[in-house]
């Protein structure tokens, strides 16, 4: 940041940056990429880590929320130090999880990559440049599926307590999840129903929603109808035992219609 | 990680995220990008796709031309996933920003 006059001293200028942390309106200038109205930005954190008094040249580094215009913040500082100031330059040293010290690569690194694997079949360098996906997911808690469920979430299905090997701890209703296949492998970001003391005594029910399917379909075969229960209830529809939507009609069998309870119960007999 | 049950059937399918095959491992991949000072966000993006001959990919978020720093380059499979979320983005983790002196 670069300001137009001087200031007395260091500390004021510090004082100024305090000033400008928390809850600040913005107003987006006036080449930019959104609708030009007021807005409320939060500033994190900041800390100033250079000021050359002799060239007006200060650095600072702040913690700020996603669409900050850091531009418009060093304009607001000169204005409050009354000698007016512009940005001179910017790096952006983190990215939600991603800071600048995980595995940054630049251009060049991509380009050469590319050009080892198609010049000499070389993968090791391509494979050091792009990360894998779950590289960006690693902070949320992880729920391990089994593998026969892995195709169902892949359709949408929500994810039930038979389905589950293992599960982190700090889950909540509402907590935001990975879904992961014994392998490692992400397959959806979901919203947990219940929360890991749930988790650990309930027997039946819904754990999450899923949000996001991440994974191709069809990565893992196809699973479900392949129970006796889904095999019997085929086989009914067949006969003509059960209508064509699975609805019990008057030729069902009693032992069927009282395990049928309802999809909203996820068929629990009634007791 | 707490364990429910221990009784499942392994199934010889997928692979781990490592050891993927690389057609696979380029689509569910990511870039964690230094952006160069220059040319904008959008013009970074394509030059990638065009260089690793993947069918799209798509940025965690513009940064100005001038710019430099961590752009985070999503190729093909993860590219719905954090372009519809932006609340997703801001809400869970701060961004951090230096500015340094010319």
């Amino acid at each position: 940041m670069r300001l137009h006059g001087n200031i007395e001293s260091e500390n004021k200028l510090k004082s100024v940056l305090k000033t400008l942390t928390g809850s600040l309106f913005q107003k987006p200038p006036e080449i930019s990429a959104v609708k030009r109205e007021l807005r409320v930005r939060t500033i994190y954190e900041s800390e100033l880590i250079d000021w050359d008094a002799e060239k007006r040249l200060g650095v600072f580094r702040v913690s700020c929320e996603a669409g900050t215009y850091v531009r418009t913040l060093c304009v607001h500082m000169g204005l409050l130090l009354g000698v007016g100031g512009h940005m001179e330059e910017l790096r952006r040293s983190r990215s939600g999880c991603v800071s600048e010290n995980d595995c940054l690569v630049t251009m060049h690194d991509v380009l050469d990559a590319q050009w080892r694997y198609d010049n000499y079949k070389d993968e090791t360098y391509l494979r050091r440049v792009v990360l894998p996906l779950e590289f960006l997911l690693l902070k949320l808690p992880r729920i391990v599926i089994k593998d026969s469920s892995i195709n169902a979430i892949c359709y949408g299905a929500k994810l039930m307590i038979p389905g589950i090997l293992r599960y982190d701890d700090g889950i909540n209703t509402g907590t935001e999840i990975v879904i992961m296949s014994t392998k490692g492998e992400a397959i959806a970001v979901a919203i947990a129903q219940m929360s890991t003391a749930e988790i650990g005594t309930c027997d039946h029910g819904i754990v999450a929603k899923t949000k996001r399917v991440i994974m191709d379909r069809e990565t893992y075969p196809r699973k479900w109808k392949e129970g006796p229960h889904a095999k019997r209830k085929q086989e009914l529809i067949k006969t003509g035992l059960l209508e064509k939507n699975g609805k019990p009609n008057q030729h069902t069998p009693q032992d069927w219609i009282k395990y049928y309870n309802n999809e909203e119960d996820n068929n629990i007999v009634a007791q | 990680m707490n364990v429910l049950t221990n009784h499942y059937t392994p199934i010889p399918a997928g692979s781990t995220p490592l050891k993927r095959p690389l057609k696979d491992y380029l689509k569910y991949g990511v870039i964690n990008l230094d952006k160069p000072s220059n040319p904008s966000s959008h013009e970074v993006v394509s030059w990638v796709k065009r260089i690793l001959n993947v069918e799209k990919t798509g940025h965690s978020g513009t940064l100005d031309p001038k710019v430099t720093g961590c752009l985070i380059v999503c190729l093909e499979r993860y590219l719905s996933f954090y372009a519809e979320q932006p609340d997703w983005r801001s809400l869970s983790r701060p961004r951090e920003s230096s500015i340094l002196v010319s």
